[in-house]
């Protein structure tokens, strides 16, 4: 489980076909701890799947528009 | 004698086999044809399950792409009769709603996989499908967590039998409380788990109710794609594929062109009929999909999560809705 901590980034567009999205966080059970462990959620995102939340994004909006 | 005795007995199986095809297909018709006569998608339904539950034989080998056409192709033609203004003011509407929902089922969902602890990840696809679209959340959330086919098999299976109850149950439901065609249309396309039984069930409730659940729940549907991206991120997916499904993506383009091209009545009513048609298609198909085994395989304590999960939030559903609709 990942909780809090998020800090997100994009750090590098692939020759224009993936956006990486890097975010660090640390794991829950490390909370209070003197090092927290970090963990790198990394995942690839082609345009199809920028295009999918793009959508996602305006519907969001609608109620705050209409 | 022996050889003939097998021969005969050969034959008597090939007959026997013959018969049961037969009469598969003879109730599968008739089911349909009762659907479509009776405009009530839930009687394509159960006849499907009946043929596939007693004769143990599935009649249509393609049944899960008819099923899945039908059904996409009816949700298109639907948009037709909507018109856009009509699309983004349910939108507007119910889209926090919607989205108050989907988090308050996941909530829900830890919070009781917690006290149950049974299979987690049966548990997760089971709040996944209830939360967001069912058996598509389930397919879209399986292979990201790594889920078995047998895990993936119940959970479909146990979605698609919460979708027959309330099927059978909801349009009573909500004569017996009264509820106006927009509420109940908005309550089915939160507590009910897939898209095809959202719109069936709206559809035997009232043609304005199908409209406005059809809106809802594709809202509801889009957001898979922020479950799907967390998730890649979680389970350290390497590539997130996100997609908008295309139908919703003609369902709000039929909108528009029914909004820019006036449309007479008789070109709607028409449409609308074939729109049920296909939704009664879809149906029976759907309950040809499934089996005596999957149901078997199914556990005690995801079959508690999954009605237990349902039974908090549906009633929850109804009276967000309410409240909504009050305000």
């Amino acid at each position: 489980m990942v909780c809090g901590g998020t800090r997100g980034a994009v750090i590098g567009v692939v020759r224009l076909r993936y956006i990486v999205i890097d975010i660090q966080s640390f794991s829950k059970r490390y909370i209070g701890a003197k090092v927290a462990r970090m963990t790198v959620l990394k995942t690839r995102l082609d345009r199809s799947s920028l295009l999918a939340l793009g959508v996602f994004a305006a519907y969001l909006l609608v109620p705050f528009l209409a | 004698m022996p050889p003939t005795d097998g021969v005969s007995g050969s034959a008597a199986g090939i007959s026997t086999s013959q018969s049961q095809k037969f009469f598969a297909w003879a109730v599968l018709l008739l089911a349909l044809l009762a659907g479509l006569y009776l405009r009530n998608p839930a009687i394509a339904l159960l006849g499907g399950l009946f043929v596939r539950l007693v004769w143990r034989h599935n009649p249509v080998p393609a049944s899960g792409a008819v099923g899945k056409y039908s059904l996409q192709t009816a949700i298109v033609l639907l948009g037709f009769t909507l018109g856009v203004g009509r699309l983004v003011a349910v939108s507007a509407d119910y889209g926090l709603v919607v989205a108050g929902y989907v988090f308050a089922t996941l909530g829900a969902g830890w919070v009781i996989a917690r006290i149950l602890r049974g299979d987690p990840t049966e548990q997760s696809l089971l709040a996944s499908g209830t939360a967001i679209c069912g058996g598509t959340a389930i397919a879209t959330l399986a292979p990201v967590i790594g889920a078995k086919p047998h895990q993936f098999a119940v959970t479909t299976a146990l979605v698609f039998l919460l979708n027959v109850v309330a099927l059978l149950t909801f349009p009573s439901i909500g004569h017996w409380l009264g509820l106006s065609q927009e509420a109940f249309g908005a309550w089915v396309a939160l507590a009910i788990h897939d898209t095809s039984s959202v719109v069936a069930t709206a559809a035997i409730y009232g043609p304005e109710a199908a409209e406005v659940a059809t809106t809802v729940k594709l809202g509801r549907t889009l957001w898979l794609i922020p479950l799907a991206f967390a998730a890649s991120l979680i389970y350290q997916q390497g590539e997130a594929k996100l997609r908008v499904p295309g139908f919703v993506l003609l369902f709000v383009g039929a909108a528009l062109a029914s909004s820019l091209v006036t449309l007479s009545t008789d070109i709607t009513t028409a449409i609308s009929w074939v729109s049920k048609s296909l939704l009664v298609l879809a149906l029976g198909m759907i309950g040809l999909e499934i089996d005596r085994g999957t149901l078997k395989r199914m556990s005690a304590k995801s079959l508690v999560f999954g009605v237990g999960l349902w039974c908090v939030v549906a009633p929850a559903a109804l009276l967000l809705v309410l409240y909504a609709y009050a305000i």
